[in-house]
């Protein structure tokens, strides 16, 4: 009887097939096994032609910027190498398909007339409508760029999520949030104390943290980003941190101190009903969803140093995830469930790792500087965390496949703890 | 004549006498003055040796309270000392005890591997499939095999479904590897793992039957305890509350040391409130 068994690695599914079928099967397909693996995947050449302006005089404008932010949200996705038709560089490759389409503003409406054509026949693939308010046109780019990801791969790309993360200024730690592209950063809380470890709810609308700002101890607070109101979640005896909703939304785990050491509970959506799921004399904390609700990720030291460890979501069968690393911490699950990421410390700080849910294939990621608080993207292609890299705490996103990773303009800020939204409502046109 | 004579004498006497008797009288009176304050001043002097005898011994009783306090400050200080002490070899005992479970868990581990590996046929490390990630943290992948064939990869590949949430696959793969591989060790976490395909899609009677498989077949496997423990939790989503509190009694008084037992522990005192 043992713990765990060393995984085989299956052979390697081509991405696009596998996500072609995705896109043809229910979400929790029972009866065909996908390989669908969390970022690896060789890119797609693609080509983005400008968007054709109408309408009002200033619609020029905004189109030429619509194109940047069009390539940009492809390049991103990680499933395209993308190449502009209005920079005059070398294709690397025969591109599969040419995306553009026509962008039209009148008054303060904007509407892009979207369109994928394949390479070279030019037959039309995708041809879609988005509206919206002008003043948020960027919004209706990323909804187009996401279905230009849904077409190629089977899932939505993350264009038109939000990332939300702390910002240090002195002192004080803020609550900010942001487009995921890095675009208009803005701050939720303004205490004036420490604010830490942001957790979308599964809808998008709550962020759960931990902050300071009720007093001398870390309390459990959630605020919706629209009106930036926080309420109290958790203020029990001792601290009350690192809290993580349940895929459905259900409850949410914590670490709370109230009795005397740090266990992880259970609680419901309103923070009541404790149910205790670690047991132990040591410290647990950072605990971790499974997508599927039914396993938690969490960090213990019960063996010595800190290391990740995974049990039942109602506790019991704890078992230890990795043996390959030592001084684990931060586990991330992959919403695709077949990977868990989490930092490996360093004689300079922390490393990203990530590894298959059941402990096997220990792979680092991120290496140089100190990178922590490893978050995946709703999509499980890309991961952000943050890290000193260049000299200053920011926040960084790997693709994990082997590219260097990009960082997020956060406008000089000491920024860190990042969190990724889900996906925002329907990706849709119109 | 003789008349006054006669009278003349006894009065004469009479002075005499009541003067010799007077001085008698001072005579004896102030002798006894004399002996009155000899006695006055000796009992004076008694009781001032008896105040300082007290004083003395007051200060010695003081003396030996303050060295009995000391004392027993110093024994309170040592017992202190010897409990703090105690409790953190004790504390210290239990950390290294949990980090050699720890490095045995490890060993235990890398022995398997080798084991399987050179079962194997000792070929070494083939690349992650799409692996192009950098800097491999140096994980050695044991080399492709059949499912068929290797009991490990059937296992995790239903461990995989089931992480992933393709419960059905999951349940079938733990299905056929207990039928072709029942005395593997890790059959009793496959029938772990059929217990959890039902409890994770909330089919609580028959997750009951699996996880009661595991504690009968392997009462002393590594699952047991956390077997028990969801049998106990399912009989109590059944409404069985009953026996749902007799198999977390047998768990705590089973498993003692086991996390199970204290997440037990917690359930059985919360059902009292």
């Amino acid at each position: 009887m043992r713990n765990r068994a060393p995984f085989v690695t299956l052979p390697a599914t081509l991405l696009v097939l596998s996500a072609l079928l995705a896109a043809a099967l229910p979400a929790r397909a029972d009866d065909v096994r996908l390989e669908t693996r969390s970022g690896a995947s060789s890119r797609m050449p693609l080509r983005v032609t400008s968007l054709a302006p109408a309408g009002d005089r200033d619609a020029g404008t905004t189109a030429v910027q619509a194109d940047e932010v069009l390539a940009a949200d492809l390049q991103y996705s990680a499933a395209f190498d993308v190449a502009r038709a209005w920079v005059a560089s070398p294709q690397s490759a025969t591109p599969i398909a040419e995306v553009g389409g026509k962008w039209t503003v009148r008054g303060s409406t904007v509407r892009l007339m979207g369109e994928v054509r394949e390479y070279p026949g030019k037959q039309v693939i995708l041809a879609r409508e988005y509206v919206g308010p002008a003043a948020k046109w960027r919004d209706v780019v990323h909804r187009f760029a996401d279905d230009v990801v849904l077409q190629f791969t089977g899932e939505p790309g993350v264009s038109a999520t939000r990332i939300a993360f702390i910002v240090q200024e002195g002192r004080t730690k803020e609550l900010w949030v942001m487009d995921s592209d890095g675009h208009d950063p803005r701050p939720l809380t303004a205490d004036r104390s420490v604010a830490q470890s942001p957790s979308w709810s599964p809808d998008g609308s709550l962020l759960l943290f931990t902050s300071y700002r009720g007093g001398g101890a870390p309390q459990l607070w959630v605020l919706s980003p629209e009106t930036r109101k926080p309420f109290l979640l958790s203020g029990r005896q001792g601290f009350n941190t690192g809290g993580m909703y349940a895929p459905d939304g259900s409850g949410l785990v914590c670490t709370l101190g109230m009795d005397g050491n740090a266990e992880i509970y259970r609680l419901d959506a309103r923070g009541g009903s404790p149910q205790r799921l670690t047991s132990h004399r040591s410290i647990d904390t950072s605990p971790c969803w499974a997508p599927t609700g039914r396993e938690i990720a969490f960090t213990s030291d019960r063996s010595g140093v800190p290391q990740v460890h995974v049990m039942d979501a109602d506790g019991g069968n704890v078992r230890r995830l990795t043996y390959d690393v030592s001084y684990t911490d931060s586990p991330a699950w992959s919403p695709r469930g077949d990977r868990i990421a989490f930092v490996v410390r360093t004689d300079s700080g922390f490393d990203l790792w990530t590894c298959r849910s059941d402990g096997s294939n220990t792979t680092r990621v991120v290496a140089g500087g100190s990178n922590e608080n490893p978050r995946w993207s709703p999509d499980g292609r890309h991961l952000i965390f943050s890290s000193d890299r260049d000299g200053t705490r920011s926040l960084w996103i790997t693709d994990l496949d082997g590219a260097a990773p990009r960082k997020l303009d956060t406008g000089g800020r000491k920024a860190m703890s990042p969190a990724w939204s889900p996906r925002m409502g329907a990706t849709s046109a119109r | 004549m003789s008349g006054r004579v006669l009278v003349a004498r006894p009065g004469r006497a009479a002075s005499l006498a009541l003067a010799a008797l007077l001085v008698v009288l001072a005579s004896l009176t102030t002798g006894c003055y004399s002996t009155q304050l000899t006695l006055l001043r000796s009992g004076l002097d008694s009781l001032r040796v008896q105040v300082d005898t007290l004083t003395v011994r007051d200060s010695i009783a003081y003396r030996v309270l303050a060295d009995t306090r000391t004392e027993l400050q110093s024994q309170r200080d040592l017992i202190l000392s010897t409990r703090a002490s105690s409790g953190s070899t004790l504390s210290e005992l239990f950390d290294q005890i949990s980090a050699l479970q720890g490095k045995l868990d490890e060993v235990l581990h890398r022995f398997t591997t080798v084991v399987e590996r050179s079962g194997a046929g000792g070929a070494v490390s083939a690349p992650a499939a799409g692996g192009t990630a950098p800097a491999s943290g140096g994980a050695i992948v044991p080399p492709a095999a059949s499912p068929v064939g290797d009991p490990a990869q059937a296992y995790d590949l239903a461990t995989r479904d089931l992480t992933e949430g393709r419960y059905g696959m999951a349940l079938g793969g733990y299905r056929e590897f207990l039928r072709r591989f029942p005395a593997s060790d890790l059959a009793d976490n496959a029938q772990y793992g059929v217990g959890e395909c039902f409890f994770a899609q909330a089919v609580f009677d028959s997750a009951a039957v699996e996880y009661g498989h595991v504690g009968t077949q392997w009462p002393k496997g590594d699952r047991a305890a956390a077997a028990l423990y969801k049998l106990a939790l399912c009989q109590e989503r059944l409404g069985r509350t009953v026996e749902s509190r007799k198999s977390f009694e047998e768990l705590v008084k089973r498993f003692p040391g086991s996390s199970e037992a204290g997440l037990a522990k917690e359930r059985l005192g919360s059902s009292r409130q």
